[in-house]
């Protein structure tokens, strides 16, 4: 029995906590060196594209095609316009403005899907029936979509919501599905012996093990959602969010680059901090092993 | 001779009505609700332009048959150019990140990360580099937008090869060449194809 | 052996059970042929046989986690059906079967979920249990932080935790190495002392059915029917000392040589395998 104790013991979590922090110290200087490597990068595509005065059809390297990367920052610090509030301030406004509408249709999105997918796992006959057509439905570009769901429930945050969650419910619903059916047959016969329902098993054992799967699609749900509410806002003529920033400052892209690259820096910072914001619920939520939390 | 004959037919036939009946439901659904969107349209007199009957759509399409065919194609050049250059591109740096693991797996997480951005906020700035009318700034969107999940797909794949085979690759002597190309490319196709199905919808 | 009087007093008793499998595009298989036993309460045993005799297809059968094409199965005196609905099986897999996403504690609590106990009762009957198995300390590791041997004992401690009168086990010790599946062994026979339970017992270690059982039951290859069973007539309770025992030998032998004439040769490895037509669905023959 002691063996066996040591045993258990050696795989403990303890010695963990030691090795992840070293980890978490190699990750942050990753980071670092990543980032300073795509700046330089980008730099050094700009230097030789300038110095070579490479030209592909109209595209030239320049001021205007590549600004600087530290043009682009210091952008975050002039004035949006004359006398106006700070670019980051603005941007950061707008940012929040989408990210509202994309956490609103996210939260349908994954709901719907989450509910279609618990539906076709239960019922072959609405899979057969409905599935062909879930999955033609993401044919459908949502940039043709959109301006009909504006004009149906007109132009406001719910319609931008329902748009973000046409781009997120798919890989959620299709997941879930993939996830509930996972569960191992043994596990089933397992709860079978207990003589339990359909809906224990559902509860107890097909969707605790579907969350692997679950989460893989929100991974994916999460930053599309940040994308559906971009292109909702489109058709709807909001101004005050990301996609009025980004309408904005490509009219005036000639005389002022750099604000246009800034905007899309802040959408795609965005787009990453409501991936991060899925992981980090995934830590919390799933307790797998290892090699199931890819 | 016909003994021999018939039980294959008859399963074959047996298969190919299992196959079709596989299929009823949805054809019910397509039948029903296209008859059921005519049926409500025209019942609650819906107008036209909130939500036109199938029969308008199907009149419109005929009207416009050489306008829509005209943009079609050239729709689906764009995206089948963008597609290939995003999906070539993204398996060859997918290659070359499976090449030298640690490449790959110091930078995995920054390519998933970068998959969130929303990569629609990049065409204003890809039609100021390639002119508004020109085709390839659609192409380049399209490419950037397949880069990504056909490059995250394809390194899972490569780098999920299992360990006794790559083992095994190199007791045939196989250089890295071959082991990348034998062994290490069959693997990603179940991985690289949902991959690649992914982005061809998003032009 | 009169039919109705002994089914009263009997824990397992299997009247004529056969078991065929639709095999796409080929004649049915026929996996069991008319097998009958009797299984007394408090009795262990073994079901023994070569790969695809069909003798986890059987456990599972009275389990009724599969139906049996002909035959009637009845447990403490019901249909097997009642019986699961009454829940009287503890069932061991030879895989854990542990969820990955409850700790140990947990994975045990499960049957007790099923069954409605309350809070406090399920705590102190896992904490029993751990006693039991010898795993305290362990309740709120996950699965996948212990040994496989660890492992199996959470499945036996999860199996047992509801007192079912039945204990059916499939090969629960053959993914392990032997110096576990001796010690496991051991403790399996301990408990087994301990509670009274009735086990049936599926494994293809002869020496480990003969150590375990009371009874051996001897099966053919496909179609699987019982070729004999051996009674092991070796004292109770088993120890290491068993095992050196020329009677031990003598039974091993006698199991073997029922083996052979049952037909466990190569014959038997051929076809699909039992476990894929039991993965493969309820394909029932006409």
């Amino acid at each position: 029995m002691s063996t066996a104790q040591a045993e258990g013991a050696r795989r403990a979590p303890l010695g963990w906590v030691a090795r992840r922090r070293g980890a978490a110290a190699r990750k942050v200087a990753v980071f670092i060196l990543v980032l300073g490597a795509l700046w330089g990068l980008w730099e050094l595509a700009r230097a030789l594209g300038e110095a070579s005065g490479l030209r592909l059809g109209a595209f030239e390297v320049n001021d205007r095609t590549m600004p600087h990367v530290h043009d682009m920052l210091r952008q975050f610090v002039q004035p949006s316009r004359r006398n106006g509030p700070l670019l980051i301030a603005v941007l950061l406004q707008a940012a929040a403005f989408t990210a509202k509408e994309a956490v609103v249709g996210f939260l349908i999105g994954a709901t719907v899907g989450f509910v279609i997918g618990v539906l076709l796992s239960n019922f072959r006959l609405l899979e057969r029936g409905l599935l062909p057509y879930i999955v033609a439905s993401q044919t459908v570009p949502i940039l043709a979509i959109a301006p009909m769901v504006v004009v149906w429930m007109g132009a406001g945050l719910f319609s931008v919501a329902v748009i973000a969650a046409y781009l997120t419910f798919f890989p959620v619903a299709i997941n879930t599905l993939r996830g509930l059916r996972s569960a191992d047959p043994r596990a089933h016969e397992l709860m079978a012996s207990y003589a339990a329902d359909r809906w224990r098993v559902l509860w107890k054992l097909e969707i605790p093990a579907s969350l692997p799967y679950l989460f893989t699609a929100l991974r994916i749900a999460a930053p599309a959602s940040v994308v559906g509410a971009i292109i909702g806002e489109l058709p709807s003529s909001i101004q005050g969010g990301l996609a009025g920033a980004i309408l904005n400052f490509n009219q005036y892209y000639v005389s002022n680059p750099p604000a246009l690259w800034a905007t899309n820096i802040v959408a795609a910072l965005l787009g990453m901090a409501f991936f991060g914001a899925v992981v980090l619920l995934e830590r919390l939520v799933v307790h797998r092993a290892p090699e199931h939390v890819a | 001779m016909s003994a021999v004959v018939e039980p294959v037919s008859r399963g074959m036939l047996r298969r190919a009505g299992r196959r079709a009946r596989h299929w009823v439901p949805a054809g019910v659904v397509l039948v029903g609700g296209i008859a059921a969107w005519q049926g409500l349209v025209t019942a609650l007199d819906i107008q036209k332009f909130l939500l036109p009957k199938p029969t308008e759509i199907v009149q419109a399409l005929r009207e416009n048959w050489r306008f829509l065919w005209g943009a079609g194609i050239a729709t689906f050049q764009q995206a089948l150019g963008g597609f290939a250059i995003g999906a070539g591109m993204g398996v060859l740096v997918a290659l070359v990140l499976a090449r030298w693991r640690f490449l790959g797996s110091a930078l995995l997480p920054y390519a998933i990360a970068a998959n969130a951005i929303p990569i629609i906020a990049f065409a204003p700035i890809f039609n100021n580099w390639f002119g508004l009318i020109n085709p390839v700034s659609k192409m380049a969107i399209a490419s950037v937008i397949c880069f990504f999940p056909v490059m995250i797909n394809a390194l899972r794949g490569l780098t999920s090869v299992h360990p006794s085979s790559i083992e095994l690759m190199r007791s045939y002597a196989a250089g890295e060449g071959p082991s990348s190309g034998g062994c290490g490319f069959r693997t990603p196709c179940p991985t690289c194809s949902p991959g690649s199905r992914w982005p061809r919808s998003s032009p | 052996m009169s039919t109705r009087t002994t089914s009263l007093a009997t824990a397992v008793s299997l009247r004529g059970v056969t078991k065929r499998f639709a095999v796409r595009g080929g004649p049915a298989l026929t996996a069991l042929a008319s097998v009958d036993l009797d299984v007394y309460p408090g009795e262990f045993v073994s079901l023994i046989g070569p790969s695809g005799c069909g003798k986890s297809t059987l456990l599972r059968i009275i389990g009724d986690l599969v139906p049996p094409t002909e035959g009637e199965v009845t447990v403490n005196g019901k249909p097997a059906h009642q019986a699961r609905l009454d829940r009287d099986y503890g069932v061991v897999f030879q895989d854990p079967v542990l969820y990955d996403w409850r700790t140990v504690a947990r994975n045990i609590a499960l049957p007790l979920e099923m069954m409605g106990w309350d809070r406090e009762r399920r705590a102190r009957r896992v904490r029993e249990m751990l006693e039991l198995v010898e795993l305290r300390g362990f309740e709120h590791h996950y699965p996948w932080q212990l040994s496989g041997g660890m492992q199996q004992r959470v499945s036996i401690a999860r199996a047992l935790s509801f007192s079912p009168a039945l204990l059916l086990m499939d090969e629960p010790f053959g993914a392990l190495d032997e110096m576990t599946r001796e010690r496991l062994n051991m403790e399996l026979l301990r408990i087994w002392e301990r509670s009274g339970n009735t086990v049936i017992f599926v494994t293809h270690s002869i020496p480990e059915a003969v150590f375990l059982s009371t009874r051996v039951v001897v099966m053919s290859a496909r179609p699987g029917r019982i070729a004999g069973i051996v009674e092991v007539d070796l004292p109770q309770p088993r120890t290491a000392e068993t095992r050196v025992q020329p009677r031990f030998f003598e039974l091993v032998t006698e199991v073997r040589r029922r083996l052979r004439a049952g037909g466990a040769g190569a014959a038997a490895e051929e076809g699909p395998s039992e476990q894929d037509l039991l993965v493969a669905g309820e394909g029932q023959a006409p």
